[in-house]
């Protein structure tokens, strides 16, 4: 019960993203890679040399890759070259049909307020500087963090009003979650 | 040589100490936190003891529990590792307590080098020139920002008891000595407890360069080479080398004879590291004390590499009180290593640390490779230690050889689910700075935009989804022929318990030479 072909990838690496179709042969063994869309999509034949549950060796345009890869969501992390990319199953109608899927998606989301401030990596909070109701000006060190021996100042990106404090000192923050809402002076 | 040796660390480190005692046929006993039960370094060891919550400061860096664990392994010597309780002189002051022997040296020595400003009185004394400075005895923020402006702009505050780069604040001028002070003092007390600070001039475009020594009791002092420590972020290593490329002989001479110097000086024992900063590389190029570090360090492979000493094995031999059985001829270093050090981190994002679950994992190897690791697929990445994962040692004839081949293996490496810093290390070696040997420990800021931006070519991008397509396939099949109906994707998150339990979660569809 193979899954009915093609495969819609999403390819990110680092800031660049690219849509990619995977049409498959007679056999599993040889791909028609199709990149991007429209008069700009370019097609590659890939032949797989070898694929296990963890690592594909791909033979493309003269050359030979060996992709390692981990499951991840509907999609991959995957590592050829030294460089890093996310692979997501990207849906026939775009990205944003498939928005709900993303496991990660909730936690974003929660980040979506533009006037909340929000931890930019796992870290403990070591010291908050203001209250609800402070008022501060762009630059203000308003909490501190530490992770890995290191300290990081969260400092206010624009003047205004602190309208609350979401974490206590000690607490451990996962990457975005909000710290403290700004409300921006206007 | 000893019962049983406790190592006192945890991550890479851990498990390159157990690996040097399991040659020498000493057994060894692991600690670990409530954040490490499945790390590597527990499985590397014949017994482990739990020390503690994950916050070091109940586990790894409690000297009491550290001492304990000892008692209660059996154990009759304790090794620290780097970082943690390597460099604190009450753990060798406990261990002789407790009748333990203490890999390193003496709880004094330690003490003296600890703090950085009597580590340079130490060096003055015995005729070694240190980064021209300041050390005031008034400690208040007028008696720093005095000494500051005797120095000169630019300057560096750096804490007294602190080390290995942590807690440094660089001051441009007058203008940011006042909030410089502050975060300085903070860092300082939060890193190393203590918030004494002394100042360095910072000298434009130095070198870091540093020379590894090792004392017997029997009055021999070993230095084994330099290593050229300048490709730094943040003040952190990220490659090193060994010998430091471009030196001239009378420079590396004299390098080396400061190196002994201080170290004869200081009645020193075991393995230790002179680090100087050098600006110029001819005979008569600028040559400053920077600080010595009293322990095993993070690049000590290289080292290991030239030279063909195991550092921790002389480390074991010289605590046993033995006399260490090299001549200076036998250790005279031979070609050349570079180790490229593999953090979780960001590099793209201002190098912040990343915490995380490791989904997949692949090491190189292949002539001249040596990978030292903590990690595996599955590992946890705590948030509460250091993010270095691994690091990648390549030794080749010339610089240029060693050179090739890390930039070949860091292609193989492959950290799966967490950022790391893999991609900037290869585009660093690649760089025609590197490659001609032009760093300096602004290395990393003055290239930042063309080690970390840039995009991949869409051949391999089509290359990814390739593979993508094809383990995804894979998978179908094995699924739908494993269980039938039902047999869909696993569940977003299962990628780690897969990992962890392989084929046999799905030993249905498994056979012998499935390709």
């Amino acid at each position: 019960m193979t899954e009915p072909r093609p495969e819609r990838w999403l390819v990110t690496c680092g800031a660049a993203s690219r849509r990619i179709r995977c049409l498959g042969g007679a056999d599993d063994a040889v791909l028609e890679i199709e990149i991007g869309g429209g008069d700009a999509a370019r097609t590659l034949t890939a032949a797989i040399v070898s694929c296990s549950e963890d690592t594909c060796v791909v033979a493309i345009a003269g050359q030979s890759l060996v992709v390692r890869l981990a499951a991840r969501g509907d999609g991959f992390d995957a590592m050829a070259d030294g460089e890093t990319f996310t692979v997501e199953g990207a849906a026939e109608a775009g990205p944003a049909a498939h928005a709900g899927d993303d496991p990660n998606e909730a936690e974003r989301s929660e980040t979506a307020d533009p006037d909340a401030l929000a931890a930019p990596m796992p870290a403990a909070v070591s010291a908050i500087l203001v209250q609800p109701g402070t008022v501060v000006e762009a630059g203000d060190t308003l909490l501190r963090l530490e992770a890995m021996k290191m300290e990081l100042a969260i400092r206010a990106p624009s003047p205004g009003r602190v309208t609350s404090v979401e974490c206590r000192v000690g607490d451990l923050v996962q990457p975005g979650r909000p710290l403290v809402t700004l409300d921006p002076a206007r | 040589m000893f019962t049983r040796v406790l190592i006192a660390n945890r991550g890479e480190i851990a498990v390159r100490i157990a690996r040097t005692c399991r040659t020498l046929g000493i057994p060894t006993a692991a600690v670990f936190s409530d954040a490490d039960r499945n790390a590597r370094h527990v499985a590397a060891c014949g017994a482990a003891v739990h020390i503690g919550a994950a916050p070091a400061s109940e586990s790894y860096l409690s000297v009491g529990r550290i001492i304990d664990a000892a008692r209660a392994s059996g154990a009759d010597a304790v090794h620290a590792g780097y970082g943690f309780l390597s460099e604190d002189p009450s753990l060798p002051a406990a261990c002789a307590d407790a009748g333990l022997t203490f890999i390193g040296p003496p709880a004094e020595v330690i003490a003296r080098f600890g703090s950085k400003i009597n580590a340079r009185r130490a060096a003055r004394d015995a005729g070694v020139q240190v980064v021209p400075g300041g050390e005031p005895a008034d400690q208040s923020e007028a008696g720093i920002a005095a000494a500051a402006r005797r120095t000169g702009f630019p300057l560096i505050l750096k804490p007294s008891a602190g080390g290995g780069g942590k807690g440094m604040v660089t001051v441009r001028d007058d203008d940011e000595l006042a909030e410089s002070i502050a975060r300085a003092r903070r860092e300082a007390l939060a890193t190393a407890g203590d918030g004494t600070l002394y100042v360095e001039r910072r000298i434009a475009r130095p070198r870091h360069v540093e020379v590894q020594v090792v004392a017997d009791r029997h009055g021999s002092v070993l230095q084994l080479g330099e290593r050229d420590c300048s490709t730094q972020r943040r003040h952190q290593k990220v490659i090193e080398e060994s010998p430091a490329p471009g030196l001239s002989p009378g420079l590396r001479a004299r390098l080396a004879a400061a190196a002994v110097g201080v170290a004869r000086h200081a009645s020193y024992e075991n393995a230790g590291t002179v680090e100087f900063l050098i600006d110029g590389t001819g005979d008569d190029a600028g040559c400053y004390f920077l600080e010595m570090n009293t322990r095993l360090q993070v690049e000590h492979p290289i080292t290991e590499l030239v030279t063909g000493v195991d550092l921790v094995e002389a480390q074991l031999i010289v605590a046993a009180g033995r006399p260490l059985p090299w001549s200076a001829a036998e250790v005279a270093p031979r070609g050349h290593a570079i180790e490229c050090r593999v953090y979780a981190e960001d590099p793209a994002g201002d190098y912040l640390p990343q915490a995380g679950t490791i989904a997949g994992y692949h090491e190189p190897s292949g002539p001249g490779i040596r990978v030292d690791s903590g990690v595996s697929t599955g590992s946890d990445v705590p948030v509460h230690y250091d993010p270095l994962l691994a690091k990648l040692a390549a030794a080749g004839r010339t610089r240029e050889q060693a050179r090739r081949r890390a930039h070949a293996a860091l292609g193989e490496f492959a950290v799966l689910g967490l950022q790391t810093n893999i991609r900037l290390l290869r585009r660093v070696l690649a760089h025609e700075a590197f490659v001609t040997s032009d760093v300096h420990t602004g290395f990393l800021a003055d290239h930042e935009k063309a080690l970390i931006g840039g995009e991949p070519d869409e051949v391999t991008l089509a290359a990814i989804a390739a593979a993508a397509s094809a383990v995804q396939s894979k998978h179908n099949r094995r699924t739908s022929a494993g269980s039938g109906a039902g047999a869909d994707r696993h569940p977003p998150g299962d990628a780690v318990r897969d990992a962890r339990t392989g084929v046999w979660s799905r030993l249905a569809g498994w056979r012998l030479g499935d390709r």
